[in-house]
């Protein structure tokens, strides 16, 4: 019996524990909460409703209450409708227990304010910005990036308050309110320039922030234990939010071997200084700049009477525990937004703390993956922002991979992976990396795999000059090949050498296979050039002769969206009511055309399908990064391994196929125009006159359609469908489309 | 004729063979009613009153997908109109001739075409082009309920009534025939079309003989005839 209790004890200690080494990103846990199984437009007529009813308050003197009711309604539909994209986004983390942390913190926030308490609710927000902000509902974003930036639980107490009293004063309404007014306004403001429509909007604006900041403080945060002073140390966190967590020295020491070493002008001498500025001009911008904002709570703090305080009152522990988790969590999310010399920073920060930790080196090695692959091709500084840009230590990684060769980039990429999988030998995410790093090494040089071997190697570390006698007695051929070591040697740009510690027979083996690939490739490459140079929507039309019969289909997209007359903007209702028409049928056509298919559908999920509400945020988070690198979608030849594919192994098995497809619809209503040629046809044809205007007042129609099959394992497309069609998305449309799109799926 | 209906049969089976259209939600086949018409005025028609009218043709039609793009369809059609010849005459002196009274003509049409959904549109619906080939057979009835009268003048009065016959054959005339209109489905059966249609006449027989070359009456079949050849159409049909 006490065996069986060690035993669950601990189990419930390794199930709490998180284990960094083999850090995974955090996912969402418990139950889905209501907020995201609910239909946008059920939630937009109960908060309607409830709107209604609840307490106004008169925002703006200049329009009748009757006015005003009609644009709040209108923020609700278009706050409803947006707010519930992102919650659906798989950029959102709930039950976590760090949104417990932070539920925690509200309920001591607000322990005298129960009823407001119960209006809130807090999410977690896989972003790495430093930010929050919260929502009409009462929903409460806290970023990742936030929560990794913050240094102690009294700071991020602040910045919860402050979104408390946002909520509070019912601002964001307020703000959309005062927007319309001046754009749609009366009397003095109609005849004041944009400029200076903009700065009384921008105006209105900051006296909210400073409102929350002071409402934030007084009546939330002044009620709690915590230290007033790191109210002042939150202006520091929002100055220097732009720079990465840390400040420490980047040293190439990691990329380099026993007989490799970058040169000095790689490295700057002098990096840039820091130069956040304080008191810069917020005229246009919708918050008062920090020095602003710090001034003003310096002097509620400092009439504080009492200045005592406690930094963590929820608990340190987890404090500590969760901003690691957040710092873990921002070279993923980097490498997800394309940031790969941030994430390579940021991990190279960490592994200073844990130098074994294989998830960092993953990282690294998936940067350096991404790094290369952009450098090959020509988009380096889609990846890598210019270093001139960058300030603080993180300016010198910009430096050293702007300086850096393609060559040298790549077999540093080669190099770093191949001693992962050395580690490893399990990780095959990072052995495809790295082969595909490897054909890359050979695409981009002239280099022969025999120039990378151990016994070249060996021979250029303990190379000495030859005598003449000795070199006369060479053959033709030896005396080619020592020449080329020797002015290999003399330029420093031999690097046959680098992959001594990893190269043996594997190594061998797979750089002979690389460099077969790498041949086919330019082979293949010379007799289809035409593959880029597909310019309409047609021609895109491709299918791979793969026959699908199980697939993965993720919730469909649709957007419905006009501008004509006075009505611009999205069509909400009309969106959502195509998209679940759309929704409804595809699993009737899948059994009828024979496909087995899994379709992910949040608003179908039931509070306990949490895993599948993950499963669908990792397919999310694997479209739109293969969509972020769509600059190698254009090259047949040139795939783009995603990071995300690396959780794909086990849907794949969960699913049991690799196939994984979208699907999106977008139609535009907009004012017909109609050719001058047109015109003065008709002028002259004058009896043509009154079809040509009858015609010209009836709405032009767009619809564009998008069916996908992505292999999720060999990261490329299997499949487009696209039409373009002058019609609006009628239901008929939208259904011959998808079921034509599936009817070629099994051919 | 048999040639045609070969060459006809040989094109269904190879597409049917071949090709696996995704039709409608899977639906292939539309048979439809088409209503086609032509809003036209008095002088136009010859209509018994002075409003406009329809110049309705009713058509019944079967429409098979053979691609993803492609639809072939045949088209039966029938029209009966009334043609009304009061108080008409044709007066070349010395000779007068009048006509009166009401008489029937008849239109039986066949019709196959072949219609290309345009753009990104999956067939049977969206916007299309069509051509197509139709044999047109018009015939007549209550032409003997005509009443002619034939007066030959001198100078000084009527000499004296001559003999005539009218000529009431049917005749056929065939046309080419282009169309474009768009198709909808407003529930996953029921499909509405509509378009308009023009047509050429490519030949007819040498039967198109009423009374004779230089009457009236043959002006007024053929004008009938041309106002035909310029329509619009609304259809609602049936997918499966």
């Amino acid at each position: 019996m006490v065996r069986y209790f060690i035993l669950a004890l601990l189990l419930v200690f390794k199930l709490q524990a998180q284990d960094f080494n083999n850090y995974t990103p955090i996912v969402c846990e418990g139950k889905i909460p209501e907020d995201v199984l609910k239909l946008s437009s059920e939630k937009y007529f109960s908060q309607s409703a409830s709107w209604k009813t609840d307490e106004k308050v008169q925002v703006n003197a200049d329009i009748s209450e009757k006015k005003q009711s009609k644009l709040e309604d209108d923020f609700i539909l278009k706050s409803t409708f947006n707010i519930d994209r992102l919650l659906k986004s798989g950029k959102i983390v709930f039950e976590h227990p760090m949104c417990t942390y932070i539920n925690k913190i509200a309920d001591y926030l607000l322990e005298n304010e129960p009823e407001l308490r119960k209006k809130l609710s807090f999410y977690v927000l896989k972003s790495s910005f430093v930010n929050a902000f919260s929502t009409h509902q009462g929903i409460i974003f806290i970023s990742l990036g936030l929560i990794a930036q913050v240094e102690n639980e009294a700071q991020l107490a602040f910045v919860i308050a402050h979104e408390i009293a946002h909520y509070k004063k019912k601002h964001v309404i307020s703000s959309y309110v005062d927007k319309q007014v001046i754009v749609h306004s009366s009397n003095d403001i109609r005849n004041s320039s944009f400029l200076d429509k903009l700065h009384l909007y921008f105006n209105y604006s900051k006296e909210n922030e400073s409102e929350a900041d002071s409402i934030g403080f007084n009546e939330i945060f002044i009620k709690s234990a915590y230290d007033f002073s790191q109210v002042n140390k939150v202006f520091d966190v929002l100055l220097y939010s732009y720079l990465p967590f840390d400040e420490i020295k980047f040293n190439t020491d990691l990329f380099e071997t026993k007989q490799i070493s970058f040169p000095e002008e790689y490295l700057l001498k002098e990096l840039s200084e820091i130069a956040a500025v304080e008191d810069y001009d917020d005229s246009e911008s919708t918050h008062p700049n920090i020095k602003k904002r710090r001034a003003s709570m310096y002097n509620q703090v400092n009439s504080m009477k009492e200045t005592r305080g406690e930094k963590f009152i929820v608990s340190e522990d987890d404090f500590n525990k969760f901003r690691k988790i957040a710092r873990f969590e921002l070279p993923h999310i980097y490498i997800n937004e394309r940031k790969f010399s941030r994430a390579l920073y940021t991990s190279y920060l960490l592994l200073r703390n844990d130098p074994q930790n294989a998830y960092l080196k993953n990282c690294i090695g998936t940067s350096l993956y991404g790094l290369s692959k952009y450098k090959n091709i020509g988009e380096f500084a889609n990846a890598c922002r210019v270093f001139s840009e960058v300030e603080g230590e993180e300016q010198q990684v910009n430096y050293f991979f702007d300086k850096v060769t393609k060559m040298e980039l790549n077999i540093m990429s080669v190099r770093w992976l191949k001693k992962i999988t050395m580690d490893n030998p399990s990780d095959e995410f990072s052995k495809k990396m790295m082969k595909n790093s490897m054909v890359d090494l050979f695409l981009y040089s002239e280099y022969l795999p025999s120039d990378f071997d151990r016994a070249s190697a060996d021979t250029s570390e303990s190379m000495v000059l030859l005598a003449d006698s000795v070199y006369e007695k060479l053959s033709k051929y030896e005396k080619i090949e020592y020449k080329k070591k020797i002015n290999a040697k003399a330029s420093g740009k031999s690097y046959s050498n680098y992959f001594a510690d990893v190269y043996d027979d594997t190594f061998k083996a797979e750089m002979d296979e690389a460099f077969k690939d790498a041949e086919k490739i330019k082979e293949e490459e010379k007799n289809n050039k035409s593959y880029s140079k597909r310019n309409s929507w047609r021609q895109f039309n491709f299918k791979r002769k793969v026959k699908i019969d199980k697939l993965v289909i993720i919730e469909p997209t649709v957007i419905q969206y006009r501008t004509y007359k006075d009505e611009v903007g999205e069509r909400y209702f009309a969106s959502e009511e195509r998209q679940r028409d759309l929704i409804a049928q595809i699993p009737t056509y899948c059994s009828k055309l024979n496909i087995q298919a899994n379709l992910l559908d949040i608003k179908s999920f039931k509070e306990s399908d949490v895993k599948s509400f993950n499963d669908y945020v990792i397919l999310s988070s694997w479209f739109s990064e293969f969509f972020l690198h769509d600059e190698f979608n254009e090259k047949e030849n040139n795939n783009y391994i995603c990071y995300n594919t690396k959780f794909m192994s086990e849907l794949q098995k969960k699913y049991d196929t690799k196939y994984v497809a979208w699907v999106g619809a977008f139609s535009e209503r907009r004012k017909r125009e109609v050719d001058q040629s047109v015109v003065s046809c008709s002028i002259l044809l004058f009896p043509t006159l009154p079809i040509l205007m009858t015609y010209m007042m009836i709405p032009a129609n767009f619809t564009y359609y998008v069916f996908m099959v992505f292999d999720v394992e060999k990261s490329e497309i299997c499949m487009i469908d696209a039409r373009v069609v002058k019609a609006d998305l009628k239901t008929d449309v939208l259904r011959s489309f998808i079921y034509d799109s599936l009817n070629k799926l099994n051919k | 004729m048999k040639r045609v209906l070969f060459l006809v049969a040989g094109f269904l089976i190879f597409y049917n063979g071949f090709s696996q259209p995704s039709g409608y939600i899977g639906k292939t086949n539309v048979v439809s009613y088409k209503m086609s018409f032509l809003p036209t005025v008095h002088a136009i028609n010859y209509r018994l009153s002075n409003l406009p009218s329809l110049n309705t043709t009713h058509s019944f039609s079967y429409e098979r997908n053979i691609s993803n793009r492609v639809t072939i369809s045949a088209t039966l059609s029938k029209f009966t109109n009334k043609i009304c010849a009061n108080f008409r005459d044709i007066h070349k002196y010395p000779r007068e001739i009048k006509f009166w009274g009401v008489f029937n003509y008849h239109g039986t049409l066949f019709e196959v075409d072949i219609k290309t959904y345009m753009g990104g549109w999956v067939a049977p619906v969206g916007l299309y082009v069509g051509y197509g080939l139709s044999v047109n057979n018009i015939s007549f009835s209550g032409i003997e309920n005509l009443t002619v009268t034939d007066n030959f003048y001198f100078d000084d009065g009527m000499l004296k009534e001559i003999e005539y016959e009218i000529y009431d054959d049917p005749f056929d005339y065939y046309t080419f025939n282009f169309k474009s209109g768009k198709k909808s489905m407003i529930n996953d059966n029921l499909s509405v079309d509509f378009g308009l249609n023009a047509s050429v006449i490519l030949s007819h027989s040498n039967k198109f003989v009423l009374f004779d070359e230089e009457s009236f009456l043959y002006e007024m079949v053929k004008k009938r005839r041309n106002s035909k050849l310029f329509n619009l159409y609304f259809s609602i049909g049936y997918a499966f």
